[in-house]
């Protein structure tokens, strides 16, 4: 009789006093268990070290109710898509959606961060000849 | 994060679970940009549901919210990505980390991200909202809508499973 | 006994010359100067050139053209247009450091016109970059780098130089306070492309930036939606890079650009490394490659 998911409980606290005083006597003398304790916290710590990524610009800014437009939107596209589809028509990349890129930014931050290192500040700035 | 009794506003909901949000449909998708039009989904569904709100679990209301949304972009794509929630200890206001550690810490996210999309979906969902997001296993019941003993087992067996994933890598 | 302190002493050698590198890349950062600088560059497209008066002064470099003008150093970039001024500052993370595979030499001046000090790099047997100093200024009368096959891929010649009159620089003192990229992890890029190495990464427009050098020649990848139309970069010609196509490539005389796409993300990659160098790093950076049909349909319906 082994201890199975009451172990992950055990280790998020999530067991009673009395539970945790019976896992606990049935540990120190389980090596079965033991081991899949382990195994188990590893798993865990993994998963609870994921860094915390930061969203980028914009994505959680509020939207006005346009999505059931978008969505309005979308359906027709699925539409075309099945018409091109059945045409044979080769897909370019998202037709409807192409997203802005500021090339100048790209090139600004890139200059920026070059600039730090030591160097000829004048040959770095060159990059941003003929933008 | 602990449940209010007060209904709070939607400017609060998007600056103090905003980023966990964000985090949890990024691990779900593996992809920023599934990841962002899904966090804008919630927080759209967060702001419709609000005025109908009862004070009571806020954690279980929102993340129910939060896999609903979730599931309804899969079922419309009819496929199903993977995402983990960040852990609730780390302040979203605590400093930002050092690039270097930012780089080493992909690395070894990495070889997680992987494993996790290898569970099978209740599997996935249950480890990452409880050591991504770091719900209860009672909010998760509710945000689930299954019995916390279910809970318990998807947790332990999707530990398991990730364990097992990351040895044989 | 003396054979080991020759070794001892020739090893020390071996790592002084970049030490020697860093003071005078830091006395060139420090010089004062008014100029016009020319800049030609023999890329594979074709040749580019461009000629912009340019000053430098407390660390900064400025460079003046017809609607803007730049102030870049130590960081920070401000740009001044019509509509007012942008401010980025970027905070590192990691020393510079100059490649192993470089030597650093000094060579006797080839014009005896000056005192000008030369200075060149050396990967291998071959010269990657020469550069020619002010002695008074220490400012880089003139910049070679060449390929590895050693033809000149770019130069540049301060065609003018004067001591700095000094009114053409922005106020620091009247500045807003600086926009500051936050670190940022990319997905899928790996932590050396070629020789280079990742030195910081950060939050950037549209995407993440990494921030690759090799102490002499620096690029930046931009890891960004797929969905981004590259910022124009889209329409540049099309080549072949190494193995793969699939790539848009537009030299400008002091950079080269680059954008393509894979079924997942695009990216941009910006910097001034030499075409040769160019090519191993893509060849270990993601690949382009378009999705499957069904993909592509998905995509195109739904976005």
């Amino acid at each position: 009789m082994h201890l199975g998911d009451r172990l992950s409980a055990y280790l998020d606290s999530q067991t009673d006093e009395s539970s945790r005083l019976s896992i606990e006597s049935h540990l120190a003398g389980c090596e079965t268990c033991s081991e899949e304790l382990a195994s188990v916290a590893a798993a865990r710590t993994r998963l609870r070290a994921l860094p915390l990524l930061e969203p980028p610009v914009g994505a959680l800014e509020p939207i006005a109710e346009v999505v059931p437009l978008r969505r309005a939107r979308r359906v027709l596209a699925a539409a075309a898509a099945v018409t091109a589809l059945v045409v044979g028509v080769g897909f370019g990349v998202n037709g409807n959606q192409s997203v802005p890129l500021e090339l100048d930014a790209v090139v600004e931050q890139h200059m920026a961060r070059a600039s730090v290192d030591p160097g000829f500040n004048v040959i770095q700035v060159q990059a941003v000849f003929g933008r | 994060m602990a449940s209010s009794e007060a209904v709070p506003t939607w400017e609060q909901v998007a600056s103090d679970y905003g980023r966990v949000i964000y985090n949890f449909a990024y691990r779900l998708t593996g992809n920023r940009d599934d990841a962002s039009d899904l966090s804008q989904e919630v927080l759209l569904r967060v702001r419709r549901g609000l005025p109908s709100y009862q004070p009571g679990s806020f954690e279980g209301w929102l993340w129910r919210i939060t896999r609903n949304a979730f599931l309804d972009e899969v079922r419309k794509r009819q496929r199903r990505p993977t995402t983990e929630l960040p852990d609730e200890d780390r302040s979203p206001l605590a400093a930002a980390p050092a690039p270097e550690q930012v780089l080493d810490e992909t690395r070894l996210s990495q070889d997680v991200q992987r494993a996790l999309l290898e569970l099978p979906y209740d599997f996935r969902e249950a480890v990452v909202m409880c050591d991504v997001v770091g719900l209860t296993y009672q909010e998760i019941a509710d945000a689930v809508d299954v019995p916390v003993g279910t809970v318990r087992s998807r947790i332990h067996r999707g530990r398991l499973m990730l364990r097992e994933a990351l040895e044989a890598v | 006994m003396i054979l080991a302190a020759g070794l001892v002493f020739v090893t020390l050698l071996g790592g002084l010359p970049s030490a020697d590198l860093v003071d005078d890349l830091d006395s060139a950062r420090d010089a004062e100067f008014s100029g016009r600088l020319l800049v030609v560059c023999w890329a594979p497209d074709g040749v580019v050139a461009r000629v912009a008066d340019i000053e430098q002064a407390d660390g900064f470099t400025m460079v003046t053209g017809a609607d803007r003008s730049f102030m870049i150093g130590d960081g920070k970039m401000i740009e001044q247009y019509a509509g007012g001024i942008h401010y980025l500052e970027m905070l590192p993370s990691s020393d510079w450091r100059l490649w192993e595979g470089y030597t650093v030499r000094d060579v006797p001046s080839m014009t005896g016109l000056l005192e000008a000090r030369t200075i060149e790099i050396l990967e291998g047997q071959s010269v990657r970059a020469r550069f020619v100093l002010d002695p008074a200024t220490s400012a880089p009368l003139t910049t070679e780098v060449y390929t590895g096959d050693g033809s000149l891929f770019r130069y540049s010649s301060l065609i003018e130089l004067r001591p700095r009159t000094g009114t053409g620089m922005l106020d620091m003192d009247e500045m807003p306070a600086p926009e500051q990229p936050a670190p940022a992890a990319a997905e899928t890029l790996p932590r050396e492309a070629g020789h280079y190495w990742a030195a910081d990464s950060y939050a950037g427009p549209g995407g993440v930036q990494m921030f690759f050098t090799d102490g002499l020649f620096r690029f930046s990848v931009f890891e960004i939606s797929r969905k981004s139309d590259g910022g124009g970069l889209a329409d540049a010609p099309s080549a072949k890079i190494g193995r793969h196509g699939g790539y848009h490539r537009l030299h400008t005389p002091g950079a080269v650009s680059v954008f393509w796409r894979t079924p997942d993300h695009a990216y941009v990659l910006v910097g001034d490394l030499p075409p040769d160098h160019l090519e191993a790093v893509l060849s270990d950076l993601p690949t382009p490659s378009r999705p499957n049909l069904l993909k592509r349909a998905w995509r195109w319906a739904f976005g």
